[in-house]
């Protein structure tokens, strides 16, 4: 209970739950204090504790791995979008030739899912260990028990949904796998309460391979804030404001498929011409598929989807979540001409097999075309003969959910292909790899702005939370300033980020990266919605004035900035245990290239467009990246004087003291 | 407590401390959209803090359809312990998708549904 009793505030108690599957054992403690102020609480306590709990080197499909799940601070309160519930994980994909695999933290919002969680009292669930038989865990406030669920074991994602949400209760929130997760494909993901994605880099594998099917909350609890009057106020006050954000009306009648006039440009695959691209793929298609619009909890700029498509060979068939923009690049790539055909592997992948979309066209794309060109041969491939067809494109699709033949391979994704085929992912053509995970964007399009250099130095190149002004072409420098400003930061470290220089153009991507992704810490920790700092709409010193009312604990903006640099420096480390480098956060080869399209040629450039990037001008700022950070500009790691100025004692003397500082 | 004030009460009946007093039932009406409902849920956070300066939807007063076939989500109000926050209902000021509004005046009902033919399935 928090409330204000006279001049004593009682802050809300935060709980640790720890599941071991293999037992049955369940285990509470609270979160101490001091830990919740220095890491914010929510995934910024998930960090800590998966930095004390996680042992290095493990397999990410073994029982040692631990999921790690947090509803954010302000999950189920009223805000104007707080509904992120962040997992943290050892992710399964292959990150390196040497066998390296990344520690990553993935977000979802939800109608259910973090509400409930918080009312259960479950703030940072850690689940380890490995059921006995296929199971789901069945959370009813302190009632915690892993069930059976053998008869779901082999059953898409809506049908299990369906069948444990008439069992559980409707307001129960689920994360689900699907057969692609069964079969520990590496790039298999998870759904949240039927519209949300979580889990990119195989967070359905981890579940997967722990007998998990299905996680299933519900709690009656109360969510308490510390200063409910101070809450409320500022709470209303910013959901008024964002109401009559004057872009708002057309957001909420199209949600996530609002944006191809921006989309069009950034996301631009260079194959078709845009005109044709616009007749096939472009606004009509989704004005006429668009069935509804949906929110996740507490959100005024709901953008989810229900979908329907009308005519041709899946009419009729429904889909949750956001298949326009994915479908788009897709269907240009595999050379589709009929959306409503991508769109199939988008509602099958989310209500059926739970596997990744992305990486999955963009492998089949890149073998297909691998073939065609000949590097790729039918001795290698199980005698299957690979066309640059829809049939060809179902048929490895399946082969790759249920890891048949060839898409066994494809099943382990970029670097088996390397390992195996000497098919090196930086040949691939669009979007760019790191890590072993394809990107949603590709710079050369896009231009070279902040999103994309996170894609290279975050441990997990997804760009969960990590939005700002600068994903929209044409924003002024007064916008990107702005938002830097209202996070706090000291006016020299803005004059140094909004510094020219040859390399960068008009600001610094590289020193502005390393805020954006402190804030990016901030918000997943508390839970808000990316879209809300994306838009300019919401800024550091509201969502300051939220978490201290919520939370009792007085906070700045520039103090939630400093926390989100402890908690990114903590996710580091945990990476630099694995073994990650500055020669992992190498910028995607083909970023060079460039792209030749029917618009002309297209090389990546400055966010203004002053001038092409070359790899001299991307290691420089890749330096300044490493520098604003007080890492070390050699190894791309945190050194033990920075650790130690965020009181992070214990690791800057396991810096010191190993060979982990070593070039 | 006086006998004047009313304690917040939950729908298991349990009372809280931070409640707001009795106040005398609005005599308007809530008008619910069902087809303009996202699914937010902020009407009921809004409900349950108004009652009790805790969010909880199981304080609330209202109760969110979950239709699973078709995925659709809307916001019914239970009809015992409503009393439109004496003419200013936290839950449709929270409301900004049109789904819950508040009309004020004299009226039979104090809920309806909009349209009469608006599935409740």
């Amino acid at each position: 209970m928090a409330t204000d009793c006279g001049s004593i505030v009682m802050r809300p108690t935060s709980w640790i739950v720890r599941v071991d599957l293999s037992t049955g054992r369940v285990q509470r403690t609270p979160v101490d204090d001091v830990m919740g102020q220095a890491y914010l609480g929510g995934s910024g306590v998930g960090w800590k504790l998966m930095e004390q709990a996680l042992a290095p080197g493990i397999d990410p499909l073994s029982p040692e791995n631990i999921l790690c799940i947090n509803p954010g601070v302000l999950v189920g309160t009223l805000t104007p979008g707080t509904p992120k519930t962040t997992v943290i994980t050892k992710f399964p994909t292959l990150a390196s030739e040497d066998g390296k695999h990344f520690v990553g933290a993935c977000t979802s919002g939800g109608r259910y899912l973090g509400i409930a969680l918080k009312r259960a009292g479950c703030h940072h669930l850690m689940i380890t260990g490995k059921a006995p038989r296929p199971s789901y865990l069945r959370i009813h406030d302190q009632a915690i028990e892993v069930v059976d669920a053998t008869p779901y074991w082999g059953g898409g994602i809506d049908e299990v949904m369906t069948s444990l949400v008439e069992r559980e209760g409707p307001e129960s929130g689920t994360i689900i796998i699907g057969t692609s997760g069964e079969k520990l494909v590496r790039h298999a993901l998870t759904i949240v309460d039927r519209a949300n994605s979580l889990g990119r880099g195989g967070l359905g594998a981890v579940m997967g391979a722990k007998n998990l099917k299905a996680i299933v909350v519900n709690g009656t609890g109360d969510v308490d804030v510390a200063d409910p009057e101070g809450f409320i106020s500022a709470s209303e006050r910013m959901r008024d404001e964002i109401t009559h954000w004057p872009r708002r009306e057309h957001w909420i009648d199209l949600g996530l498929a609002a944006g191809w006039d921006t989309f069009k440009h950034t996301q631009y695959p260079g194959i078709w011409s845009k005109t044709r691209w616009d007749e096939l793929y472009g606004e009509e298609t989704r004005m006429e598929t668009v069935e509804d619009v949906i929110g996740c909890n507490s959100c005024i700029l709901g953008c989810r989807l229900r979908w329907q498509t009308k005519g041709g060979r899946f009419d009729g068939e429904t889909g949750f979540g956001s298949p326009f923009s994915k479908s788009a690049t897709s269907g240009m790539l595999l050379d589709v001409e009929d959306f409503r055909d991508v769109i199939h592997f988008v509602a099958d992948a989310n209500a059926r097999t739970g596997i990744d979309f992305y990486t999955t066209m963009r492998l089949i794309d890149f073998v297909t075309r691998m073939y065609e060109r000949g590097r790729l041969t039918a001795a290698q491939t199980g005698g299957l003969e690979l066309a640059r067809d829809y049939a060809t494109y179902s048929a490895l699709y399946e082969m790759t959910v249920n890891r048949e033949g060839f898409g066994d391979v494809l099943a382990d994704g970029w670097m088996r292909l390397k390992r195996d085929f000497g098919l090196d992912p930086q040949e691939y053509w669009y979007a760019g790899i790191c890590k072993g995970v394809d990107f949603i964007y590709d710079a050369r399009p896009s231009n070279f702005h902040p999103l994309m250099m996170t894609f290279t130095t975050r441990p997990r190149p997804h760009h969960g939370g990590s939005h700002t002004r600068t994903n929209s072409r044409n924003k002024t420098i007064e916008e990107i300033r702005e938002q830097v400003e209202r996070w706090g930061l000291p006016r020299e470290t803005v004059d140094r980020i909004f510094t020219e220089s040859t390399y960068s153009g008009r600001f610094n991507v590289g020193r502005y990266t390393r805020y954006m992704e402190d804030m990016m810490r901030v918000k997943n920790a508390i839970g808000l919605c990316t879209i809300y700092t994306y838009q300019g709409l919401l800024f550091g010193n509201d969502i300051a004035e939220l978490y201290t009312a919520a939370s009792g604990h007085d906070m700045t903006a520039a103090g939630m900035v400093e926390c989100g640099e402890r908690i990114n420096n903590v996710a580091k480390m945990v990476n630099v245990r694995e073994g990650f480098h500055r020669v992992d956060d190498a910028v995607p080869e083909v970023w060079f290239r460039p792209m030749d399209t029917p618009e002309g040629r297209i090389e990546m450039q400055d966010y203004y467009e002053t001038k092409t990037l070359s790899k001299e001008d991307t290691d420089r700022i890749l330096d300044d990246y490493y520098e604003e950070r007080g890492w070390s500009p050699q190894t791309g790691r945190p050194t033990p004087e920075r650790l130690q100025d965020l009181g992070l004692d214990a690791l800057a003397d396991e810096m010191s003291k190993t060979s982990l500082s070593a070039t | 407590m006086s006998a004047s004030t009313r304690r917040g009460i939950s729908p298991e009946g349990a009372p809280h401390e931070a409640a707001k007093p009795l106040r005398s039932i609005g005599h308007g009406r809530l008008i619910i959209r069902p087809s303009a409902c996202r699914g937010c849920r902020s009407c009921q956070l809004a409900c349950s803090f108004e009652k009790t300066r805790r969010f909880n939807p199981g304080r609330s007063m209202i109760v969110m359809e979950r239709n699973l076939a078709d995925g659709r989500v809307a916001p019914m109000i239970k009809p015992i312990g409503c009393d439109l926050c004496g003419g200013d209902p936290a839950c449709a000021k929270a409301c900004r998708y049109g789904a819950l509004t508040y009309e004020a005046g004299p009226n039979d009902e104090k809920v309806i549904v909009w349209p009469p033919t608006a599935g409740r399935s």
